[in-house]
């Protein structure tokens, strides 16, 4: 018997590399998965790979009403919802001077509006369940400044202070809530990076490459299983040392 | 606990300080379990033989920590019996609190030879052999686990000589970590809020200390050593490979709040 058998798992964001890993390996220890994205094709092909232990739903994470279906699905499917993977995100590398209002509010509305109400709607069916446990994928962005991702940064900053506050709050429903902020991680997010930016963010990282997605699924599943018990508004870098 | 999925150490060798008791000795069992040859240390020998009795892969070795040549000894028997190393955990510690004002230098010293220096002696001592198991092949990164403690991110009063010997172990822990890493040894620390451990006797033990302790902790409830000892091995296996320097706090939420009043209970606002 795996460590997560028994659980169900949504994962936001599923039709990207790293929501992919999650899903897959949440899976493979033995939970069932409610992969969302707005990629539908891409979702459900994941899905369908993984087999009967997964479902897809098409999901904007910004929208409240997308969000119920989610939670209906995830409980007309599988019968209920311990584990939230808020993994969706979207980066846009422009600098504080360069970055207009309507990018700003993209990157708010999928990086932290999505994670706040993804936190929001499972509280219930958590209670319900006798716990649970929310994973918020930060980033090393926001454990630190940086020059060229604002809006990205300033979101990802937000996910580590909602993450700490939900923590607080939600712990006597025993619902853990932590962190996971991955350095670079080996994905096609980095192709929007400005040419020879991807070269420099290696240099920066003390093991001297990009993580694997599925280096980051490792820690997502650790905090997600009954081992990270007495874990909640932990904060977990997975970025090669590049924050020290 | 032993609810792990799979065999994530078979073939390895851990050194676990402090292993006769509380975390280490939960770290050791959780390794043994998982497939690894685990010799311990500790300065009781009687506990330190209940626990090697209690899993064949389990070695106790009576080893002061704060001692560099028996520490060093020690690596030397380590490489002659395995000829490799894979995982130090440094988990040797002593606790007592004790107000500033009034500490004996006797007792400053104690909290900073075991807490910190222990944990220099026994990680440079055992770095040519980790460098090594790398260099030959034997592991992709081998890893060292430092054991801090809340009270390295936030001190209590009592706890300024115990308190600064584990912040300087995080501060140790990152130069370690940056300077390590080229040559495959991965530098990690784990910060146990309060665990229910022989360590913390005096409070756990006690049902009035017990309570004020529950209550500041989110969770409302020790952790087990157990459940450290799950986060130790996470850090410890390849599965974390990509972990270079990083803290993992265990505390069942205690470091989240201020020191201000629960405002939901102050407006009568339900949870």
């Amino acid at each position: 018997m795996t460590s997560l058998s028994g659980l169900t798992a949504i994962v936001t964001g599923a039709a990207g590399a790293m929501g992919e890993q999650e899903a897959r390996m949440l899976a493979e220890r033995g939970a069932n998965v409610v992969l969302t994205d707005v990629r539908q094709e891409e979702g459900t092909a994941i899905a369908n790979d993984i087999g009967d232990a997964a479902i897809f739903v098409q999901h904007d994470v910004s929208s409240e009403s997308g969000w119920n279906t989610v939670i209906e699905t995830a409980l007309s499917t599988f019968g209920s919802v311990n584990v939230l993977v808020n993994n969706a995100a979207i980066s846009k590398a422009f600098k504080l001077i360069d970055t207009d209002v309507d990018t700003f509010d993209l990157v708010y509305r999928v990086n932290q509006l999505g994670v706040f109400l993804g936190m929001k709607s499972v509280v219930e069916p958590m209670k319900a369940a006798g716990g649970g446990s929310i994973i918020n994928i930060s980033s090393v962005a926001g454990l630190q400044g940086t020059s060229t991702i604002f809006a990205y940064s300033a979101s990802k900053w937000a996910v580590r202070g909602m993450t700490q506050s939900a923590a607080l709050e939600l712990a006597r429903y025993k619902i853990r809530v932590n962190s996971v902020f991955p350095g670079v991680i080996d994905t096609p997010m980095n192709d929007a990076n400005p040419p020879g930016m991807n070269e420099v963010l290696v240099k920066t990282t003390p093991l001297r490459r990009m993580g694997q997605a599925s280096e980051v699924a490792e820690a997502v599943v650790f905090l997600a299983s009954p081992q990270a018990s007495f874990a909640t508004g932990a904060e977990l870098a997975i970025d090669g040392g590049m924050s020290i | 606990m032993n609810t792990s999925p799979h065999h994530r150490f078979d073939g390895c060798i851990a050194l676990v300080t402090g292993g006769t008791s509380g975390i280490g000795a939960a770290a050791a069992t959780q390794f043994a379990s998982e497939g690894a040859q685990v010799v311990i240390t500790g300065r009781n020998e009687a506990r330190g033989a209940e626990i090697a009795s209690s899993h064949e892969n389990i070695h106790f070795h009576r080893v002061d920590v704060t001692d560099r040549s028996a520490v060093d000894n020690l690596n030397s028997h380590i490489e002659t019996t395995f000829g490799r190393l894979d995982v130090v955990v440094n988990s040797a510690g002593v606790v007592n609190a004790r107000p500033f004002a009034s500490m004996s230098a006797r007792h400053w010293q104690e909290m900073i030879d075991t807490n910190l220096t222990g944990a220099f002696h026994v990680a440079q001592s055992a770095l040519p052999l980790l460098r090594r198991t790398v260099a030959n092949g034997l592991a992709a990164t081998t890893s060292i686990v430092n054991v801090s403690s809340l009270n390295g991110l936030r001190v209590d009063p009592g706890m300024s000589a115990y308190g600064a010997a584990k912040a300087a172990l995080i501060a140790l822990t990152e130069g370690m970590a940056i300077e390590l890493i080229e040559s495959g040894v991965r530098v990690n620390c784990v910060s146990p809020g309060a665990i229910d451990t022989p360590m913390s006797s005096t409070t756990a033990g006690d049902e009035q200390n017990s309570e004020a302790f529950t209550s500041a902790i989110p969770a409302g409830r020790y952790g087990t050593a157990d459940e450290v000892a799950a986060a130790i091995l996470f850090i410890a296996s390849q599965e974390a490979a990509f972990m270079v320097g990083a803290n993992l706090v265990i505390d069942g939420g205690a470091t989240l709040p201020s020191r201000h009043p629960d405002l939901l209970k102050m407006f009568n606002m339900e949870r």
